[in-house]
């Protein structure tokens, strides 16, 4: 299969031949495995893993979509980073100070709160990511 | 008829004036390419949320996400993307001209229309008009990120949600080439899903193909709708930029060139002023030596 991934930054990746994808959809994970029928399936915050001929890797994706026609998949995500270009110590500030910044609110406050909690799970996204690291 | 003194000093000022007309020139076109790349990176982005959200909204009806619904236009917010710094020819004024005359003349036909001003020049305008402004965010253009814009784009599908505006437009500089901007009007919520021909011929093979959607149609809207505001948002920043830039460098390019003119005349000037004194001088002592005599 080829996958495809795209941000506003521009093409994360472009054409990678992978085995399977394991992607984090709004309401679960899922994995992709080749032969799968025609989705598309919305995407939230979490980790995706491929795995194909040079191994396993991991990406941190947040939000956007998938869709899965014959043997493409074209992520489309607002961030998507690399597991080996995640420095762990600074993830991991940033998700002290998300989570700082969270306790400090009250989920009263409707959809600012919102934001906080995601600004939350995207940074334990990252740094879970960052951690695991690509894999073997 | 000025001195030769005056002349000189004239012409190193000109001098001067024409090496920075030149380099900003030269920076301009420099961030000018810049621009249009980043412009090019996001395309693709775009350009899908843009197919999913046609694809989408085509099988499901507009009451099922607020930001699709059209309501009736009373209260109106105009966005105003304008530069923070000047030397770049009339592109903000031209920008500014317009918003106003969409105030003046009521072409929108709103009740109300507010005004939120992105970059300094806008904000400088308005203000000395007295118009009304929502909201103001500068040096957005300065350094274009796409988190600043989501912010942007977050408080004003917050104030569109809660009923504050019934409707947001972007007023703002399209990029057409390095030398020709054009400015445009558009709506940017609520959003009317829009499809050219050439998309469609392009997904023509996608027909009969049965899509699964997880979880359903609707969840999915839902996600990616926000995020087309932001990205409309975005390329209209980016391309004002772009042509800012272009603007600038058409700016700066003429300047330069009437620096170039003002440099020769000058000269002349100058050379035609050293020649009067030497021959003055000449004939000064000419007749000395001649009334000596």
């Amino acid at each position: 299969m080829k996958l495809d991934v795209v941000t506003q930054e521009g093409a994360r990746v472009k054409g990678l031949e992978v085995d399977e994808v394991i992607l984090p959809g709004i309401v679960g994970e899922m994995g992709i495995l080749p032969g799968h029928k025609a989705m598309v399936m919305g995407l939230g915050i979490g980790p995706m893993t491929l795995r194909g001929p040079s191994g396993e890797d991991r990406f941190a994706l947040s939000g956007g979509f998938v869709e899965v026609l014959g043997d493409e998949i074209r992520v489309l995500s607002e961030t998507c980073e690399r597991a080996c270009d995640i420095d762990v110590e600074r993830a991991r500030r940033r998700l002290d100070d998300a989570t700082a910044t969270l306790q400090a609110s009250h989920p009263g406050e409707g959809e600012a709160y919102n934001v906080l909690l995601a600004s939350v799970r995207k940074a334990q996204t990252r740094l879970d990511v960052a951690k695991a690291g690509p894999g073997r | 008829m000025p001195t030769l003194k005056q002349i000189r000093r004239r012409l190193t000022s000109v001098k001067n004036t024409q090496k920075i007309t030149r380099a900003m020139k030269l920076v301009a076109a420099a961030k000018l390419r810049r621009a249009q790349e980043n412009m090019l990176r996001a395309q693709p982005y775009a350009n899908r949320i843009r197919e999913v959200i046609w694809d989408l909204s085509e099988h499901t009806s507009r009451d099922v996400h607020p930001l699709l619904q059209v309501r009736e236009e009373k209260k109106a917010l105009m966005l105003v993307v304008t530069s923070d710094r000047g030397m770049c020819g009339a592109f903000n004024s031209n920008i500014n001209r317009r918003a106003e005359r969409y105030l003046r003349t009521k072409e929108g036909d709103h009740e109300e229309l507010e005004l939120a001003l992105l970059g300094r020049k806008g904000r400088d305008y308005f203000r000395r008009r007295r118009y009304p402004v929502f909201k103001e965010y500068m040096e957005v253009l300065s350094s274009p990120s796409f988190d600043r814009v989501t912010e942007i784009g977050a408080e004003v599908t917050a104030r569109f949600l809660d009923g504050g505006h019934d409707a947001v437009y972007v007023v703002y500089n399209e990029f057409k080439s390095a030398i020709s901007q054009k400015v445009v009007v558009e709506r940017l919520l609520p959003i009317v899903p829009e499809h050219d021909e050439a998309e469609v011929a392009a997904e023509a093979h996608l027909q009969g193909i049965e899509f699964g959607y997880e979880p359903s149609r609707e969840a999915i809207l839902n996600a990616v709708l926000p995020l087309y505001v932001n990205v409309r948002l975005y390329f209209a920043v980016l391309e004002s930029l772009a042509a800012e830039m272009g603007a600038r460098m058409t700016a700066m390019e003429s300047a330069t060139k009437n620096a170039g003119e003002l440099l020769s005349r000058l000269t002349l000037q100058y050379n035609k002023a050293r020649q009067a004194s030497i021959t003055k001088e000449m004939l000064e002592i000419v007749s000395g030596a001649e009334a000596m005599r």
